[in-house]
């Protein structure tokens, strides 16, 4: 018998690390502290790294851009006078400072409209695996972000915090599997739950089949999970097919963010949520 | 041993980091290609030990870890990924090269595969056709980039102090 376990001791080995793996994931579906602690040990070590890693993307784009790049320019066309280059430069910086800032007002008019208190925090990590769709954002604890916390764009919900350490914490993105918000569609008022799937599409599940649902008409939150404030958008219906046999329809929405191209975001503070955004959903 | 399981951490928080930044930034709207599990085919291939697969459940550990969501699905299937290319590799000639790649893509589908089971059975989220096709760019990305990065890792590996440290420690 000790012979056979000798042989076979990789063999038990994964076995027993398989099973172990199971045992943590049934005590963290139960419990998710442990996944919350790990996270903020981990983040602890990583956000720096991430943080620097974004600044120095950042510093060697706007070196491309606004340096390198017009150099080549200024090589390819020597007929232009010098004038008309720092104009060039002035001009590239001014477009990105307009994007910058028209994201910075969406973020802010959602704000006014919602009068909700936020907190501005910027995207500086992703998730490593391929299966679970968080981001890491460069706000935490001092800024006074906790779990469970809506967080949105200018336009539209984007997910909520679910893990927070002192100076950087983790979005649930309203694409991932796991992910659900109770919602509404904005004409029928249908009420259903707004499920995460993979990639470009959401699905509107739980919806009655007597309820008309068309493409094209928007989902909104319903405010009534106290995390996402009512009426800010999630999507709009892409496809509707009316279940044969079930009581419910399947409905598939298009988020109405990009959530692969986060840049900036907003984290709602506590006792926000539940007020209403009546603009955003009449738009 | 302590300095050893130290170096170790760093290299896989490293890993970490690569993954979630510059492979991510790389594919912003794709998946992208698994750059742990190439770390896992390593293992698998140069650390045919309890050690290694201790290495590679960490390893899934600190990703589980990172996700902040569940622990155990990525700790799962780094290990029957590791196993899956230890046996493999016991059976065929596998270093670097195509053959390499075609090992990293079915390990991926192994990791991957044993991900979304986990999900099923813990979470109840059932498996649906765009997780497939997304399982299928997974592995297919990284099997063009394992060879690369394995090629890399080995000589970096032959050639360190701690190459041949960690070596000796996961033999033993």
């Amino acid at each position: 018998m000790p012979e056979i376990l000798r042989r076979q001791k990789l063999l038990l080995t994964v076995l027993g690390l398989v099973l172990l793996a199971g045992q943590l994931m049934s005590s963290s579906i139960d419990n998710d502290k442990l996944p919350r602690m790990g996270s903020v040990v981990i983040s602890a070590v990583l956000s720096p790294l991430e943080v620097i890693h974004h600044e120095l993307t950042l510093s060697v784009r706007r070196v491309w851009q606004h340096y390198i790049w017009l150099q080549g320019v200024e090589e390819e066309r020597n007929s232009l006078s010098v004038r008309m280059k720092e104009i060039e430069a002035q001009n590239s910086k001014l477009i990105e400072f307009e994007e910058e800032n028209r994201r910075l007002k969406d973020l802010l008019n959602f704000r006014e409209r919602t009068s909700s208190n936020g907190v501005l925090a910027t995207i500086v990590g992703r998730d490593p695996s391929n299966w679970v769709k968080t981001v890491t954002i460069n706000r935490g604890t001092e800024d006074g972000l906790r779990p469970g916390l809506a967080v949105v764009d200018g336009n539209a919900v984007v997910g909520q915090t679910i893990s927070v350490n002192q100076y950087s914490a983790k979005i649930l993105l309203l694409s991932d599997n796991t992910s659900a918000i109770d919602a509404i569609v904005q004409n029928s008022r249908a009420q259903g739950t707004v499920e995460g799937a993979f990639e470009k599409k959401l699905f509107l599940r739980y919806v009655l089949r007597e309820y008309p649902v068309s493409p094209g008409d928007r989902v909104v939150a319903s405010g009534l999970d106290g995390v996402y404030p009512k009426g800010t958008l999630i999507g709009v219906v892409t496809t509707v097919e009316p279940a044969n046999n079930g009581l419910f329809q399947n409905i598939e929405l298009q988020p109405s963010t990009d959530l692969n191209r986060l840049e900036t975001v907003l984290v709602l503070l506590p006792g926000e949520a539940s007020k209403s955004a009546p603009q955003q959903g009449a738009q | 041993m302590i300095r050893t399981a130290v170096i170790f951490l760093a290299l896989l928080l490293f890993g970490l980091f690569i993954q979630a930044t510059f492979i991510h930034g790389l594919f912003p709207s794709a998946p992208a290609p698994d750059f742990l599990l190439i770390l896992v085919v390593m293992l698998g291939l140069n650390y045919k030990s309890p050690g290694g697969a201790l290495g590679a459940f960490i390893l899934g550990i600190l990703a589980d870890f990172a996700s902040a969501r569940f622990v155990g699905p990525n700790a799962a299937g780094a290990v029957l990924a590791f196993y899956f290319v230890v046996v493999i590799s016991g059976h065929t000639f596998v270093d670097r090269g195509a053959i390499g790649g075609l090992v990293a893509f079915v390990a991926c589908c192994v990791k991957s595969i044993s991900f979304l089971l986990m999900r099923w059975i813990y979470v109840g989220v059932s498996p649906a056709m765009t997780d497939v096709t997304a399982l299928l760019i997974e592995a297919v990305l990284t099997g063009v980039l394992a060879p690369f990065v394995l090629h890399l890792l080995s000589q970096r590996t032959r050639s360190s102090t701690l190459g041949r440290r960690l070596e000796g420690e996961m033999y033993r």
